[in-house]
């Protein structure tokens, strides 16, 4: 493959010139309710061919009787633009590695998996439910015109899984996702089966509880939530390509300009980090799909906004370094600025010394509904799993509480920050065509005050 | 690839039925933002969608690599006959089906789209806008599908012009077409200027308010809550009780202004003329006069629900392929008239729901919020969203224009063919810090 590869390289016009090949292969088995729906194998692969001259040009095919086909249409399309791309220039790297798999992929039967879904189906009484469980393994060849040679293997595993209960005509749902770079150790990580009983019986709790007060109230949130906010505040404000304006049709702009770096966004003890090396994280990279390796990315450092997430050509237009966070989600998309594990970094208070001085407060230890809009600046998290907090106590179950908030309104009033840390997996779009990615999000309990609920 | 000869080969072996789907697609796509084009884009890809099924015993794959087609296939017939059961599987489509003609306009792969692309933005900064930043795809699939059956092919194409302009104050308006009709692209700069009339209006944007509001929703907008309707309309999504169209059949549970079909047969992008398991595609009325009068099936999932199939395989999740709502009798200015005191919102994005089963939702209006009072646009917003439910959103609606618009936008909307919808009592939220 390499050879092949580094031939068509050898017959590029360009002023870089890159071709990566995926292969990837999928397994898939869902149960909806009790009943085995779709059993799926697929194995796909192909070629990226990314070409620059006055533009950038890119081509993308899965047959290798089309690659030199592929390989000139990308050369002609570099050169339709008037617009001088820029990439930065980084230092080439040749290695290879793979992610650690301790329970082989290959070692997990499908009656095995069939097997696992239909009795965490049997234990529960809820009665709407569909479980996916998803592997794959990929593996990647990248080579570019500067010498950048980057072989990788990573194998991934992912459950999920949707609940919807009903108590006394209240309706209750949740969904969530489990997922690892690595193999079936994913079962030892989660016990699945006792964190959905647990959640049915929580769904039924809230499905009685009456619903959440209005006013203003000091808020602790729990990891689940701590991430998403994490991921959706921090993170996708924080990727360079849409603070330049290149997503802007699409997933949009961002709140913060380029001349941002440095500008405060929340209270001192703020610290958010993407890291595409955490162990087992679902996004875990050592290198992006540019080549670049990867590192931990302070994105948000003691309340100011501190680093952009960049891939090559973000960072060109900026005028800095890739920091190594090109992604592409698979064989034929083309590597854009994207998140891996972002999370706020844990502080030095346990959840009871949060707790204890609230005196008005509620918990918010899970989300279901939340959205926010295309400058990453207002956003809203209603509660899936909610308690009032009295007098430094956990109180009665409430429903569906609803934080709509800005992003500087709520950074600003995390006084608190727990010692523990969680992380939840979730698969991020972003890009045209949709680039759904693999990321962790995640953090600890935080404490915010003074905050307005509905 | 002869899919024919394939299918036969693979009855020969321990199955009972199977359907072969042949995909050989050449898509392009121009990008753009800050007023030039950022990357062009071509994808010649091939693939194979095979299903198979022995008894009750189903699978699927998706195979690229067409030479080890059938060495896969065989790997893949032994694992059949090892699987459970699916209760929920009946059997593909046994019915001899007959097949319009695959509609195509082939002046469309004639079009350059750079030069569309450049003729969208200049349409946009003639009109006042500062950036435009948007998309130009054309699709172009070849369709061959086998089954015990069944036989079919089609030939498609489509192109979608996506162009969202800013005014100084980052005031966005956004037009998102598609169409698979040439004529419809010979004046692309007017997409453009579309586009830039709606992000200069109102200038500055102001913070919203929140209320209850009588809100018109361009067709891109409404677009995006058809969109979300329609995928909880699969039968999939009922079946699972995920979806608040469940147990209604036959209830009358929207306004009576709303009428809905999924029409695959239109020449529109999401045209096709078969589905997935080589049923004919057709005319399905979702919703009459607001009453539901069916869901999206397969062969499958309608005899689970002792019904018919209306051609939207998946064979297990039947999916919408087009929507197309009908029109009123008056213009969008007439019904921009009938505000008092509103809004008019052209897009909607990030619909999420934290209810399925009654349709809780919110989402959040973008590329053009205007405050309206006394029929005319007296400013822009920002910063709000709607927090409703879905079923009081589609009872309350008021009025059609008779305008009907082609949209559909990223992942959010799909192909669809809507007027502008009058909606009654939409409650909108804010941040509150």
């Amino acid at each position: 493959m390499e050879d092949i590869m580094e031939k068509l390289l050898g017959k590029v016009s360009a002023r870089y010139a890159e071709i990566r090949y995926m292969r990837i292969r999928n397994s898939e088995v869902v149960v909806k309710n009790g009943v085995v729906n779709g059993v799926e194998y697929s194995e796909e692969g192909g070629f990226a061919i990314r070409i620059i001259n006055s533009g950038i040009g890119f081509a993308a095919t899965n047959r290798v009787d089309k690659l030199e086909e592929a390989l000139q249409l990308a050369e002609k399309l570099s050169k339709v633009s008037g617009y001088e791309a820029k990439f930065s220039q980084e230092k080439s790297y040749q290695d290879s590695w793979e992610a650690e798999e301790k329970k082989k992929i290959e070692n997990m039967g499908m009656e095995e998996k069939i097997e696992l879904l239909l009795d965490i189906d049997k234990s529960l009484t809820a009665p709407m439910k569909i479980q996916a469980l998803h592997d794959k393994i990929i593996e990647k060849i990248y080579m570019n015109s500067e010498g950048s040679l980057i072989k990788a293997r990573i194998p991934r595993v992912e459950y999920f899984y949707m609940m919807g209960v009903m108590e006394n005509g209240n309706f209750e749902q949740s969904y969530r996702q489990y997922g690892i770079t690595g193999g079936y150790e994913l079962l030892d990580m989660w016990p699945l089966q006792d964190m959905l009983l647990e959640e049915e019986k929580t769904l039924r709790a809230v499905a009685k509880a009456r619903k959440s007060p209005e006013g203003t109230f000091d808020l602790v949130v729990g990891p689940e939530v701590a991430g998403i906010i994490a991921h959706e505040s921090c993170g996708h404000p924080t990727e360079a390509d849409r603070i330049m304006g290149r997503e802007a049709a699409q997933a949009g702009e961002s709140f913060i300009k380029p001349e941002m770096i440095g500008t405060k966004i929340g209270s001192e003890v703020v610290n958010v980090v993407d890291d595409p090396t955490v162990p087992k994280s679902f996004g875990y990279y050592k290198y992006d799909d540019e080549g670049i390796p990867a590192r931990r990315r302070y994105l948000y450092k003691e309340g100011k906004i501190n680093e952009f997430l960049h891939n090559r050509e973000s960072a060109g237009k900026m005028g800095v370094h890739s920091n190594g966070a090109a992604r592409s989600s698979s064989w034929d998309r083309e590597p854009i600025a994207r998140m891996s594990t972002t999370f706020f970094e844990p502080g030095d208070y346990t959840f009871e010394e949060l707790i204890e001085d609230v005196k008005h407060g509620i918990y918010m230890k899970s989300f279901t509904e939340w959205n926010i809009d295309d400058i990453r600046y207002n956003q809203k998290y209603v509660g899936r799993e909610a308690y009032l907090i009295e007098n430094g106590e956990i109180k009665e179950a409430v429903k569906r509480p609803v934080l709509e908030i800005t992003t500087p309104g709520f950074y600003s009033r995390v006084d608190a920050i727990g010692k523990d840390l969680e992380f939840y997996a979730g698969t991020c779009g972003k890009g045209d065509p949709m680039q759904g990615v693999d990321v962790w999000m995640g953090g600890p309990h935080l404490r915010v005050r003074g905050i307005k609920m509905r | 690839m002869d899919i024919e000869l394939l299918r036969d080969k693979i009855l020969k072996m321990d199955v009972d039925e199977a359907v072969v789907l042949l995909n050989e697609r050449e898509k392009r796509q121009v990008r753009f933002s800050n007023n030039r084009i950022d990357i062009s884009k071509v994808w010649l890809d091939t693939s194979l969608e095979v299903f198979l099924s022995k008894g009750k015993r189903v699978f699927f794959t998706t195979i690229r690599d067409l030479d080890k087609a059938e060495e896969m296939i065989e790997k893949y017939v032994k694992l059949l006959g090892n699987l459970p059961e699916n209760k929920d599987f009946f059997g593909i489509n046994p019915k001899k089906q007959s097949y319009e003609k695959s509609k195509i306009d082939k002046r469309l792969l004639e079009l350059q789209l750079e030069d569309v692309a450049k003729e969208v933005i200049e349409g946009a900064i003639e009109k006042g806008a500062t950036r435009a930043a948007g998309v130009i795809y054309r699709d172009h699939v070849k369709r061959k599908i086998a089954t015990n059956y069944n036989y079919a092919e089609e030939e498609i194409a489509n192109m979608d012009v996506v162009v969202r302009a800013f005014n100084q104050y980052r005031n966005a308006g956004q037009e998102a077409i598609t169409t698979a009709n040439a004529d419809e692209l010979k004046d692309p700069r007017n997409i453009g200027q579309r586009a830039g009339t709606i992000a200069v209006m109102g200038g500055e944007p102001k913070d919203g308010k929140e209320g209850k509001f009588k809100v018109l929703f361009h067709p891109l907008g409404f677009g995006s809550l058809i969109s979300y309707s329609l995928h909880l309309a699969s039968a999939f999504m009922v079946d699972a009780g995920m979806s608040f169209f469940a147990g209604k059949i036959g209830e009358k549970i929207f306004s009576e202004k709303l009428t809905l079909w999924d029409d695959a047969t239109m020449l529109g992008s999401g045209h096709r003329t078969f589905d997935e398991e080589a049923t004919s595609t057709r005319k399905t009325l979702l919703v009459d006069k607001g009453k539901l009068m069916n869901y999206l099936h397969s062969y499958s999932t309608a005899k689970k629900f002792n019904t018919e199939t209306t051609g939207n395989a998946g064979i297990i999740r039947p999916t919408p392929w087009q929507a197309v709502m009908e029109n009123g009798t008056r213009s969008y200015e007439e019904l921009l008239g009938e505000i008092d005191r509103g809004l008019f919102i052209v897009n909607l994005w990030y619909t999420r729901f934290q209810d399925y089963r009654n349709g809780d939702f919110s989402t959040i209006p973008r590329d053009g919020i205007f405050y309206v009072e006394d029929g005319e646009i007296k400013e822009s917003w920002k910063g709000i969203r709607v927090s409703e439910n879905m079923v009081h959103l589609l009872s309350n609606i008021e009025e059609m224009s008779k305008e009907r618009m082609w949209v559909k936008w990223w992942d959010e909307v799909i192909p669809s063919y809507l007027p502008y919808v009058l909606v009654e009592d939409v409650r909108i939220t804010r941040s509150t810090l």
